[in-house]
C-alpha cells in the first residue's frame, strides 16, 4: 500500500492552488464548513449562494467533478442514513403516509436541509483535501492552534501508517494460510493477537525511532527540507469574508 | 457510525463541545508531556499509526459482514489514558481532514465522544476493575473488555445527547437509537479489546501502561470512587432520558429493527420502575443497580484471579 491514492489530484497547478497555501486552505475549508453547518433554518437562498461559491472553487481548482463526487459519495452514507430517520422521528403535520410510517412535513424539510448543508460542507472539505498533498496538509496543520504532541502524532502517524499496515498484511496472510477455514472464535483470537503484536511493535519501534531522531539533533519540531512557500493571505481572507457575508445574509433572509 | 458529520449540530452545541474538547486536549498535552518526557512524540506517532492500521483489520461477523476495532480503550490500556486520548484525538482529526469522515464543525463533539469516552472513560473503568480484581492476564482482559463495551456505549449515547440538544430529534429518540446501535458494536469491540489485552498481558506485561511510580496496580479509594461515581451518575441520567418516554424509544427501536436489543437494554430500567415510583426513585434505583453490578463483577473477577493464581508462577 502507498500514499498515492490520496494525492491523485494534488499535483495539478491551478488558480486555486497558486493563490492559497495549504494552511490557508484548511482555514477556507473550516470557514465553509462552519458557514454551511451553522446556517439558520430556512435560509435557502443563502445556502444556494454558498453552493455557487464552492462550485466556483471547484472550477478554479480544475478538480474533475467525478473525483469530487467520489469523495463526497464516500462520506454521504454517514449523513444520509441519520437524515432518513428525521421525517419519522420529528413530530409535525403529516405530509405523507408510507406503509407503517407517517412522514412529518417538518421532519422532511429538516432532512432535506441537513443533507444540503452536509453536502456543501463535505464538498468544501473534499475540494481542499483533493488538491493538497497529505504531507502539505500536515505541514499546514502545523500552524494550527493545536498541542505540539497532537501535530507530531499526526505527522509521524502518517509517516508510519502504511509501514504498520504492510506488517499487518503479512501477519494476516500468515494467519490465512495457516488457518484459513478456522472457526470464527479461533480466527478472532488470532487476529486480536496480531493486533496486540502490532501495538508491541509500534511501541518498540517508537523507542528506536526516538533514539535515532535524538542522535540526529531532534529538538521538538519535525524538520522539513521544503520550506513552505509564502502566499499572500489576501485571497483566503476574501473567501472567508464572502462566506461570512453569505452567512449573515442567511440570518437576514430568515428574519424577513 | 460514531462520527457526527457537518450540519447536524447547532451553534451552541458545536461551541460547547469545542470548548470542552479543547480544555481536555490541553490537559492531556500537559499530563503526557510531564509523564513521557521527550519520548512522547515518536511513541504517540507510532500509536496513532497503529490505531489506523488496526482499524483496517476486518473481523468476520455473521453472514458475510465484518467490523473493525475502534481502539480507544485498547490504546489507553497500552499507553495510558491521557496519551491514549491524544492519540485518538489525532485519529479523529486525521479522519476528518484526510478522509472527510466526520465533520469539521463537529470535531469538538467527535473528539469528546470518541477520544474522551474511548480513552478516558475506558481507562477509568479498566483501572477500577483491575484495581479491584488484581493485575493478572485474565482480570486485565476482562476489565479491558468491560471498559471497551461501556466506552463504546457511552460514545453512542453522547452522540445521541448532542444530536438531541441540537434539536435534530427528540433526545430520547436519538439516544435510544444510538445506544441500541452502539450496544451491539460494543460487543465486538469488547471481544477484540479483551483478546488483545489478554495476549499483551501474557507476552509483555511490562509494556502495559502502569499508573504510579512503583508500577503496581493498586486500587486507590479515590480512583475507585471517582470511576464508580461517574458511571453511576451517567446511568442515572440515562434512566431519566429513557424513562421520560419509553414508548417513543421502543417505537423507534421497532421501526429501525432493533427491538430485541432495545428490550434487553431497557429491561433493568423497567424492572426497577416497578417497585420505586417517581423520577428520583428511578435514578436512585439505577445507581443502586449499577453499584450492585459493579460489586458482582469485582467479586467474580477476584474469584477468577484467585482461582488461577496458584497455577501461575
Amino acid at each position: 500500500m502507498g500514499f498515492a491514492h490520496l494525492d491523485r489530484y494534488a499535483g495539478r497547478d491551478s488558480w486555486f492552488t497558486s493563490h492559497t497555501s495549504p494552511g490557508q486552505r484548511i482555514w477556507i475549508a473550516l470557514a465553509a464548513a462552519f458557514a454551511a453547518s451553522l446556517m439558520p433554518a430556512g435560509a435557502w437562498r443563502a445556502l444556494l449562494a454558498l453552493g455557487v461559491v464552492i462550485a466556483l472553487g471547484v472550477w478554479s481548482a480544475r478538480l474533475p467533478l467525478a473525483a469530487l463526487a467520489r469523495r463526497v459519495g464516500q462520506a454521504m452514507p454517514f449523513f444520509l442514513l441519520p437524515a432518513l430517520a428525521l421525517p419519522v422521528s420529528v413530530p409535525g403535520p403529516t405530509a405523507l403516509e408510507l406503509g407503517p410510517f407517517s412522514l412529518s412535513e417538518t421532519g422532511l424539510l429538516r432532512a432535506i436541509e441537513i443533507v444540503a448543508r452536509a453536502t456543501l460542507a463535505v464538498s468544501a472539505v473534499a475540494l481542499v483535501i483533493s488538491v493538497t498533498r497529505a504531507t502539505d496538509l500536515l505541514r499546514g496543520l502545523d500552524r494550527m492552534p493545536l498541542p505540539r504532541l497532537v501535530k507530531s502524532s499526526l505527522a509521524l502517524g502518517y509517516r508510519y501508517v502504511y509501514l504498520l499496515n504492510d506488517e499487518l498484511d503479512r501477519t494476516g496472510r500468515a494467519i490465512r494460510s495457516r488457518m484459513g477455514d478456522a472457526s470464527h472464535p479461533r480466527l478472532w483470537r488470532a487476529r486480536a493477537s496480531s493486533l496486540a503484536h502490532l501495538l508491541l511493535r509500534a511501541h518498540d519501534r517508537g523507542t528506536r525511532i526516538h533514539a535515532a531522531m535524538l542522535s540526529r539533533g531532534y529538538r521538538d519540531r519535525l524538520p522539513t527540507l521544503q520550506p513552505a512557500a509564502t502566499v499572500s493571505p489576501v485571497w483566503t481572507l476574501a473567501v472567508a469574508g464572502v462566506f461570512a457575508v453569505i452567512w449573515l445574509g442567511g440570518f437576514i433572509e430568515v428574519v424577513r | 457510525m460514531a462520527h457526527i458529520p457537518d450540519g447536524f449540530l447547532s451553534a451552541s452545541v458545536a461551541a460547547g463541545t469545542f470548548g470542552a474538547a479543547g480544555a481536555l486536549v490541553a490537559v492531556a498535552a500537559r499530563k503526557t508531556q510531564t509523564r513521557l518526557d521527550d519520548h512522547a512524540a515518536p511513541t504517540l506517532g507510532l500509536a496513532t499509526a497503529a490505531v489506523f492500521a488496526a482499524q483496517a483489520v476486518n473481523f468476520p461477523v455473521a453472514a458475510g459482514t465484518s467490523g473493525h476495532l475502534l481502539g480507544g480503550a485498547l490504546v489507553a490500556v497500552g499507553f495510558g489514558p491521557w496519551a491514549g486520548f491524544l492519540v485518538m484525538t489525532a485519529v479523529v482529526i486525521a479522519q476528518a481532514l484526510i478522509f472527510a469522515d466526520g465533520g469539521l464543525t463537529a470535531l469538538g463533539a467527535n473528539v469528546l465522544n470518541i477520544a474522551g469516552a474511548g480513552a478516558l472513560l475506558g481507562y477509568a473503568v479498566y483501572r477500577l476493575l483491575t484495581g479491584l480484581a488484581g493485575g493478572g492476564p485474565w482480570s486485565r482482559a476482562l476489565g479491558a473488555a468491560i471498559a471497551a463495551y461501556l466506552a463504546t456505549l457511552v460514545t453512542g449515547v453522547a452522540a445521541g445527547v448532542e444530536l438531541g440538544l441540537s434539536g435534530m430529534a427528540p433526545t430520547h429518540l436519538s439516544v435510544g437509537a444510538m445506544a441500541s446501535v452502539h450496544g451491539v458494536i460494543g460487543l465486538a469491540e469488547a471481544a477484540v479489546t479483551g483478546l488483545a489485552v489478554w495476549s499483551l498481558a501474557r507476552k509483555r506485561p511490562d509494556l502495559l501502561y502502569r499508573a504510579g511510580a512503583d508500577g503496581a496496580l493498586k486500587s486507590r479509594p479515590a480512583v475507585v470512587l471517582a470511576g464508580a461515581g461517574s458511571i453511576a451518575i451517567f446511568a442515572g441520567l440515562l434512566s431519566i432520558v429513557a424513562s421520560t418516554a419509553p414508548d417513543g424509544l421502543e417505537r423507534l427501536a421497532i421501526d429501525l429493527g432493533f427491538a430485541d436489543v432495545a428490550k434487553s437494554w431497557g429491561a433493568p430500567l423497567t424492572g426497577y420502575r416497578a417497585w420505586i415510583p417517581g423520577a428520583v426513585g428511578r435514578v436512585v434505583a439505577v445507581i443502586l443497580g449499577v453499584a450492585l453490578t459493579f460489586a458482582g463483577t469485582a467479586a467474580t473477577l477476584r474469584a477468577l484471579t484467585r482461582a488461577r493464581s496458584p497455577s501461575e508462577s
